[in-house]
């Protein structure tokens, strides 16, 4: 179970990574140095709008919709915070 | 206009029915324009507005509605001004999900360019974010009272803000009366306000040397703490803090006011110091 879960975190985070891999070069960093508490938004490395495309692509994939019912909007522009966030509605299915 | 202005509050998320209705209908009219957006029917609308009230992270998690003789009059939603981006996203997020697929894209594009129409706010701040009442209530004084929470439930922030729409005057002109000033200068649809709260730090500042003198520390003493109850001051000196604030706010405050159960907490006081101007 633990692994599935795991499986699914990293395959969620492979999209983010590939969606935000054009702003990580054009901003100079390297995707080695984007660790999962990056804020995608504080960073300024993308917009607002861009980051509803993102929730929407990784929804989209993941045949999920987020629940923003109970969502906890600290740490939601993170990494690992969007990853959660599809997680835990999956888990409450 | 003489109009009894005894309401009751209550949040948005827990009205039921006509009451939930009436006041997604005010949240509309205080913001038609964005509203608009959304191309679906306007019970559409109104329903997609009512989801956000159960949302805490949205732009309406915090919805009071204003309620007399079980008709809404009026209502305000207000949240921290850090957190207003993610709330955007949130509440466009939440207006996405409810609207058919065909019309998402084509409302992320709006909501894009609308939103460059709403000028900065200063990012330390409480956020009115909605604000409106019923048309018969317009002039009786239910805006002041519904402006007077607001700036009692910001209470802990530096600064109040909020967006007005550049054409409308009235709106402007209540703002400014109740001390509010425009914020930036960018020519846009929507002029941001700000006002300072300069209550709160003036109390502490008051309060510095008698806390030193104290066994306490300075974070023993937050809104909750009593004054009097805890034997931190006596009513002399507790008069005498209310002049110093007096003097420090340029507000003068009516003591006989002062007659409510949590007499003697910091939050009383700056309660009595944020009633609005007669």
């Amino acid at each position: 179970m633990i692994t599935m879960t795991k499986k699914t975190y990293n395959e969620i985070k492979k999209i983010i990574i590939d969606f935000i891999s054009d702003d990580v070069r054009r901003s100079g960093m390297k995707i080695e140095d984007i660790q999962d508490d990056f804020d995608l938004l504080q960073s300024g490395l993308i917009d607002s709008f861009k980051f509803i495309d993102l929730i929407s692509l990784v929804e989209e994939k993941s045949d999920i919709e987020i629940d923003l019912a109970e969502l906890d909007a600290e740490g939601f522009a993170t990494i690992s915070g969007l990853i959660n966030s599809i997680i835990e509605t999956n888990n409450n299915q | 206009m003489m109009v009894d202005l005894n309401f009751s509050w209550e949040f948005a998320k827990d009205l039921h029915g006509e009451d939930r209705r009436a006041s997604a209908l005010l949240v509309y009219n205080s913001f038609p324009s964005f509203y608009d957006l959304l191309t679906v029917s306007p019970e559409s609308q109104l329903e997609v507005i009512s989801e956000q009230f159960e949302i805490v992270s949205s732009e309406l998690g915090f919805t009071k509605c204003a309620l007399k003789d079980g008709e809404v009059i009026g209502i305000y939603s207000a949240l921290p001004a850090t957190g207003l981006k993610i709330s955007q996203i949130i509440s466009t997020k939440s207006m996405l999900q409810k609207v058919p697929k065909d019309i998402r894209k084509n409302f992320r594009k709006k909501i894009e360019i609308f939103s460059n129409q709403l000028s900065k706010i200063p990012l330390e701040s409480y956020y009115l974010s909605r604000f409106s009442i019923i048309e018969s209530m317009r002039g009786s004084g239910l805006a002041n009272k519904i402006m007077e929470d607001f700036i009692y439930s910001g209470r802990k922030y530096p600064n109040y803000s909020l967006h007005a729409k550049a054409s409308n005057e009235r709106a402007i002109r209540f703002y400014i009366k109740n001390d509010f000033s425009q914020y930036s200068n960018e020519k846009t649809d929507f002029l941001s306000f700000y006002r300072n709260n300069n209550l709160w730090n003036n109390l502490q500042k008051i309060l510095q040397h008698r806390i030193k003198k104290s066994n306490l520390k300075f974070d023993q003493i937050d809104h909750n703490f009593n004054l009097l109850s805890t034997g931190f001051v006596d009513s002399f000196e507790f008069l005498d803090i209310i002049s110093e604030l007096e003097q420090k706010s340029g507000i003068s405050v009516d003591i006989s006011l002062l007659n409510d159960e949590s007499l003697g907490t910091l939050d009383s006081l700056i309660k009595l110091f944020l009633r609005p101007k007669l």
